[in-house]
């Protein structure tokens, strides 16, 4: 793929699902987990560039991405939330920013069973390195 | 961006323990409860009550190594929240065991499984941790080992970090197997906290240093010189200090989940794994080029010689390469493949490895450990 995916975008989102699918290390470090994470940008009203969603889902389980949507109903619970601001999540597609540090820092809040996080930190390392290698394009 | 978490003060003097009182003016400390174990007791309790009579002491030393979570719970329940300070006087078992009492005396309701580095747990009571093993780095790190059930747990949180550090070498003790044990666990540390995917410029110094040290003064340790002792004390605080703030990786998630499955020792358990963990990391090009840095430091000239280096280093202070040196058998580590590789998945160590690895993988490095 050349042509660069906005983030975020229904493309985007579609194709980070279709990639984690397919991704070796998502698929063997991922075994086991089960639940839904919900995605959610802040900040974003400063941004010149509207985007077309702030919040959206991906269904996961054993290492897999079963499916994906935009969150459009702002009171849509998933067991586990993880919410930075545009700035910050483009920080941490792009390498700049580690997502164990990102959390450590406070730069992405964690909502949900921590402990039970931590134990698939390996999970989430695979998880950016797949949004790594989506051509993205980001708003200005 | 990373963040650095220090102790606030490290006192390094061998006997530095009998002339510690000033230091806990200075701290504006009068209360104390002293975590400890009933061998280390016996060692220091003459030297340090005379000296603490004008203080409130309160002495705590039924700490076994390897502390479970259902003691730890029990026992605070009857300490006192009414004190200045804790001081850890022990192994990694004693500090571990003082920091998850810090935690229960000061939230009674916390479970102590949910303890994570994402919350700030704020204590109002001084830690002192005074090592006298050379090579858990307990003394500087924000980490917990502690036992529940079957399952080893390790735990971190950044106000854990001890405030003070006193380093007197001449609590260390001289059996052979402890040194030998606590000073692999040390090498271990600096290895991966170079290794780990959150390792910076800082923690690549610190660790490569206490490397350099540990190599050149583990085996004179052990055979009784005073210097090598004093250096191997302070190279297990750089390495605490250096995996404290970058992570270990995953020959502690292997060793963590290959000693509560067979009951073998934490240092013995990780240094296992250390040179098949090298070379699976060697498969990381950014890794590589640590592993070779170091090994051109300690005057080998690549990798393999580097892994053979280790391996000579270890016949030479007793340390087992192989399981089948701490007499497990095929059938048994067969028998127990499947919790031995679940246990090392489910490790939050394994996070901060540079190569990701599956139950594939763990299999394979098992297998070519034994």
């Amino acid at each position: 793929m050349s042509e660069k995916l906005l983030f975020p975008s229904d493309e985007w989102v579609n194709e980070y699902c279709k990639r984690l699918k397919e991704s070796p290390d998502y698929n063997k470090t991922g075994k086991g987990w089960k639940e839904p994470i919900i995605f959610r940008m802040t900040e974003i009203e400063n941004l010149k560039q509207k985007p077309p969603f702030d919040s959206f889902i991906l269904y996961l389980s054993d290492g897999i991405c079963e499916k994906c949507s935009i969150v459009t109903d702002p009171n849509l619970g998933a067991p586990y939330k993880l919410t930075a601001t545009y700035s910050n999540w483009k920080k941490i597609i792009d390498g700049k920013i580690n997502p164990t540090q990102a959390m450590l820092t406070g730069q992405m809040k964690v909502e949900g069973n921590v402990a039970h996080l931590l134990r698939y930190a390996s999970a989430a390392i695979a998880m950016v390195k797949v949004a790594q290698s989506i051509p993205t394009q980001y708003l200005e | 961006m990373s963040i650095f978490q220090f102790p606030r003060r490290i006192i390094f003097q061998r006997d530095i323990l009998e002339d510690i009182t000033p230091t806990l003016k200075d701290e504006k400390i009068s209360s104390l409860l002293i975590i400890t174990d009933k061998i280390v007791r016996g060692k220091v309790e003459k030297k340090l009550l005379p000296i603490l009579k004008n203080f409130d002491v309160i002495i705590y030393d039924d700490v076994n190594p390897e502390p479970n979570i259902r003691q730890i719970d029990e026992v605070s329940k009857s300490l006192s929240s009414n004190i200045d300070a804790i001081m850890a006087i022990g192994g990694g078992s004693v500090i571990d065991f003082a920091k998850s009492v810090l935690i229960k005396i000061t939230y009674p309701e916390k479970d102590l499984r949910d303890v994570n580095p994402f919350e700030k747990l704020d204590f109002k009571i001084k830690l002192i941790a005074v090592p006298t093993t050379s090579g858990t780095g307990s003394d500087a790190s924000f980490g917990i080992v502690l036992t529940d059930g079957d399952r080893k747990l390790a735990l971190a949180n950044y106000n854990l970090v001890p405030e003070m550090v006193i380093l007197d070498s001449s609590l260390t003790p001289d059996s052979a197997k402890i040194i030998s044990a606590t000073g692999v666990d040390a090498l271990v540390h600096s290895f991966e906290a170079i290794a780990s995917n959150t390792s910076t410029v800082l923690t690549d110094a610190l660790a490569e240093k206490s490397i350099e040290t540990i190599f050149h003064n583990l085996e004179a340790s052990i055979k009784g010189s005073e210097e090598s002792r004093d250096m191997m004390h302070i190279s297990a605080t750089m390495a605490g200090i250096a995996f404290s703030n970058s992570g270990t990786a995953l020959a502690h998630a292997l060793g963590h989940s290959f000693g509560s499955t067979f009951h073998t020792v934490h240092g013995i358990s990780v240094g296992l794994f250390l040179t098949h963990t090298i070379e699976f990391n060697s498969r990381d090009e950014a890794t590589k080029l640590k592993y070779e840095k170091i090994a051109k430091m300690l005057g080998f000239r690549d990798i393999p010689s580097l892994i053979e280096g280790i391996i000579v280093l270890y016949r030479k202070i007793g340390q087992p390469v192989n399981m089948r040196e701490l007499g497990i058998n095929e059938r048994d580590l067969n028998t127990r493949m499947e919790e031995l590789v679940s246990k090392a998945m489910m490790d939050s160590e394994i996070a901060f490895n540079p190569v990701i690895a599956g139950e594939e993988d763990l299999r394979k490095i098992f297998m070519d450990a034994f």
